[in-house]
């Protein structure tokens, strides 16, 4: 669907040769996002590159958490000791998972190649069928290779939370490799040593290079092979990697439910701040070569004149918290999810068959949810002027930091529609904690390319927060962004309260 | 003697679907109540709605005279909770586990809790995640003992526990008794709820059959006869209170409800040789109740 709106938008966005060759200009400022653009002038060459590395990330994403949930979190359930008692013996069981992850992979592929092969009827379209293949390989190229690594750092793990953190932290240094590659010009060697510069080379609908699906399948293979010799190899449930010991002693600060939230959100929590915090360290740190590139573009004063800001660096950076905004809203959804997890495996029952009321529970979840994502946003800003001063560029602390705090406002949407929905339909959470960044960011990228449909974008979190410090912050409007939260949070938790617990 | 839970009309329903229909219950202070029923029968149901974890569909339960659902936090102060399936935190070591438990609830016996611990030789140092089945229930039961609650509300507590660990429990359940508390035990162990309960409820399809003490079961239910003759077996069908009648060469066998005496009057004219008589265990009881269909929900 994102590819077919790409190729149906982008005649009727850049009509004539000429817009384009203005747009390309104005393209270079996401590259540290989205990849260089390549030929984007051509509507084969912004396709390609306006979807490419998106499609990659979410499936990268979906891959690590499925390959490590159906891995690790199947052993960890112990459904796999199960499975293990019948004539089925563990090599064969992790195949068998993984034929069933390449079965999903291909379905995805197929319905992907429909998708590429459908825009070759729309109006403008000159690629051919085998290029759109191609194309639809190397979408879902970024599910394969996380399914794969989310696989063998399964093996490896002692649990599933511990495996998916690995495989997050392995894809974390690989978007930032990528990022670095596109960041300053001679970096480009660096493309070749992550699957997402991999994933970027190949640029299947225009100039196809072949070479760069070697190292994707040369990697899952490895994967693989791995996978089953440690699976077959260790005992069920053992692991290379240990797990910190648990406290012996009968005490300790974990002392009721909000502490125990604390607890539980610990490890994630620090590995996601820890994550935001090299990721806008990196940010900043390229800001000087990433705006010498965006100065160099001819249509960079138009943007700047859009924009209202007054020096380049500062537009890049509003463009790389434009990436802080999701990422803190994906880690807000994570945190909601752990929240109905508790009360599905029944682990809530042991509070609130206690005199805990069930409100005051989910009041301290959702109050550390908020608090981490908070943190997560003074992070993102401190850490980027870090970055940035460390080239002394010359941005201000407290602006950054207001960027920081900016960026969290879809955060908290998040967290108060899932507590809505944990209310009125506790199964979808996860579903809708999710879905509303994945949909908010699809719906940039191509709602940016829709004239006239405004209201497509209105319904996008991210469209409602301005890319600061390229723009001044609106509290205003991130006051009633909030507000709305706090509304959908109240009405969950009221809900909440009166239904029955729902369990898995 | 005060009633501890009162439930009237107590029902729920998933759509259509009727898990527990017009319960009424009274369990007094002090009481061990057993409540039995096959899987799906409504017993883990009627906890639930007890615990105000779910709400009725109609009637309604108050425990400790307070609405279960309406003031959940105050009748949870003085009650304690073993779930069948204890799922617990997997990160947290099982000290950890009782101490947040503990804290939770407010009050803690720490020097019973020590000696539990003990008795049960649960190793509370482990990780939950590392723990057997039984030592997660052994951790549960742990965390409920504690408390040294008024009311203890069991939902299979010895599931997954070896018999040496059940007979522990037994022990501590025998102490709670002495120390007044009250036991709501739901149980498939007979055995267990034979030797430990005061009264029995049985429960089928989500309709309670029968609540009274083993005594009073047994006394409603039919007595076995079994008699042995040296000569001719006489026909027993026609006899007051007599059914099942069955026939094996010299041995006749047959249920009987109500007053022996017809019964003797007519053996005697006969050469008896040997005659067995036995109350039900409840075991017995159970499957009479059991013969067809089980559960519902």
């Amino acid at each position: 669907m994102f590819v077919l709106a790409t190729v149906a938008a982008f005649p009727v966005a850049f009509p004539t040769f000429a817009e384009r060759v203005k747009a390309v200009a104005t393209l270079q400022s996401f590259a540290i996002l989205l990849g260089q653009p390549y030929h984007a002038e051509t509507l084969a060459g912004f396709t390609q590159w306006r979807v490419t590395t998106a499609i990659a990330l979410m499936g990268a994403i979906w891959g690590l958490l499925t390959g490590t949930g159906l891995l690790r979190g199947e052993e960890d359930a112990g459904r796999w000791e199960i499975l293990l008692a019948g004539p089925v013996t563990k090599a064969r069981a992790t195949g068998e998972t993984l034929v069933g992850l390449g079965a999903a992979l291909i379905v995805m592929y197929v319905a992907t190649a429909l998708g590429t092969i459908g825009s070759m009827r729309l109006p403008g379209v000159h690629y051919s069928a085998l290029a759109a293949l191609a194309f639809a390989a190397t979408l879902v190229s970024g599910a394969a290779i996380f399914v794969a690594v989310g696989a063998l750092v399964s093996q490896i793990s002692a649990t599933r939370g511990q495996a998916a953190t690995l495989a997050a932290g392995i894809m974390g240094v690989a978007f930032l490799l990528r990022m670095a590659a596109d960041s300053k010009k001679g970096w480009e060697g660096l493309l070749w040593l992550t699957p997402f510069g991999w994933i970027e080379k190949v640029r299947p609908l225009r100039d196809i290079d072949v070479l760069a699906f070697l190292p994707m399948v040369a990697l899952v293979v490895a994967c693989v092979v791995a996978t089953m010799a440690l699976a077959s190899m260790r005992d069920l449930g053992g692991s290379v990697l240990r797990e910190g010991e648990g406290s012996p002693r009968v005490g300790g600060w974990v002392i009721g439910p909000t502490t125990l939230a604390l607890r539980l959100v610990r490890g994630t929590a620090i590995a996601w701040l820890v994550g935001i915090a090299i990721f806008s360290f990196f940010s900043g740190a390229v800001t000087r070569s990433a705006s010498a590139l965006l100065a160099d573009s001819p249509g960079f004063a138009q943007v700047l004149g859009r924009l209202g800001v007054r020096a380049a660096s500062e537009a890049y950076l509003g463009i790389t918290f434009f990436m802080a905004v999701l990422v803190l809203a994906v880690l807000a959804a994570g945190m909601m999810s752990a929240v109905r997890d508790e009360e599905a495996s029944g682990r809530l029952d042991n509070l609130i068959v206690r005199p805990t009321p069930r409100v005051v529970w989910l009041f301290g979840r959702v109050a550390i949810a908020c608090l981490v994502v908070l943190l997560g946003g003074v992070i993102a800003g401190a850490a980027t002027w870090a970055g940035s001063e460390s080239q002394h560029v010359g941005v201000p602390l407290d602006k950054l930091l207001q960027a920081g705090v900016n960026a969290t406002p879809p955060a908290i949407v998040v967290i108060g529609a899932a507590v809505f929905v944990l209310g009125v339909g506790p199964r979808l959470v996860s579903a809708v904690a999710y879905g509303i960044p994945a949909y908010s960011f699809v719906v940039e990228l191509v709602g940016s390319l829709v004239k006239g449909q405004d209201w497509i974008r209105d319904t996008s979190l991210l469209h409602h927060i301005e890319l600061a410090p390229a723009a001044k912050p609106d509290w205003g409007q991130d006051l009633v962004l909030v507000l709305i939260a706090a509304a959908l949070a109240v009405a969950g938790a009221i809900a909440f309260q009166l239904r029955d617990v729902s369990y898995a | 003697m005060a009633t501890i839970i009162e439930t009237r009309g107590l029902s729920k329903t998933y759509g259509s679907q009727l898990a527990l229909r017009d319960l009424d219950l009274d369990v007094e202070e002090g009481e061990i109540l057993g409540y039995l029923g096959p899987n799906g029968a409504g017993k883990t149901t009627t906890i639930r709605l007890l615990l105000g974890l779910i709400a009725p569909t109609a009637g309604g339960a108050t425990v400790f005279g307070l609405d279960v659902t309406r003031d959940a936090p105050e009748v949870h102060r003085r009650l304690a909770y073993v779930p069948g399936e204890a799922s617990l935190w997997p990160g947290l070591s099982g000290a950890e586990t009782l101490a947040l438990l503990g804290r939770v609830h407010g009050y803690v016996d720490e020097a019973y809790r020590d000696e539990l611990i003990e008795r049960f030789d649960f190793d509370p140092s482990k990780k939950v995640r590392s723990y057997s089945k039984g030592n997660r229930q052994k951790l549960s039961l742990i965390a409920a003992l504690m408390t040294r609650a008024e009311l203890l509300m069991l939902d299979e507590p010895t599931a997954g526990l070896d018999p040496l660990m059940e007979q522990t429990f037994r022990e501590c359940m025998r102490e709670s008794k002495r120390a007044r508390q009250t036991v709501f035990l739901s149980s498939h162990i007979l055995s267990e709820v034979e030797a430990l309960c005061d009264r029995v409820a049985i429960l089928r399809a989500g309709e309670l059959l029968q609540i009274g003490t083993l005594a009073e079961l047994r006394h409603l239910s039919a007595l076995t006869v079994h008699v042995t003759f040296g000569g001719a077996v006489p026909n027993v069908a026609d006899v007051p209170g007599v059914s099942g009648v069955s026939v094996e060469g010299q041995r006749l066998s047959c249920e009987l409800t109500g007053p022996i005496q017809p019964l003797l009057e007519r053996l005697t004219r006969y050469d008896v040789r040997e005659l067995l008589s036995a109350k039900p265990s409840l075991e017995e009881l159970f499957l009479s109740h059991y013969g067809g269909d089980g559960g519902t929900a």
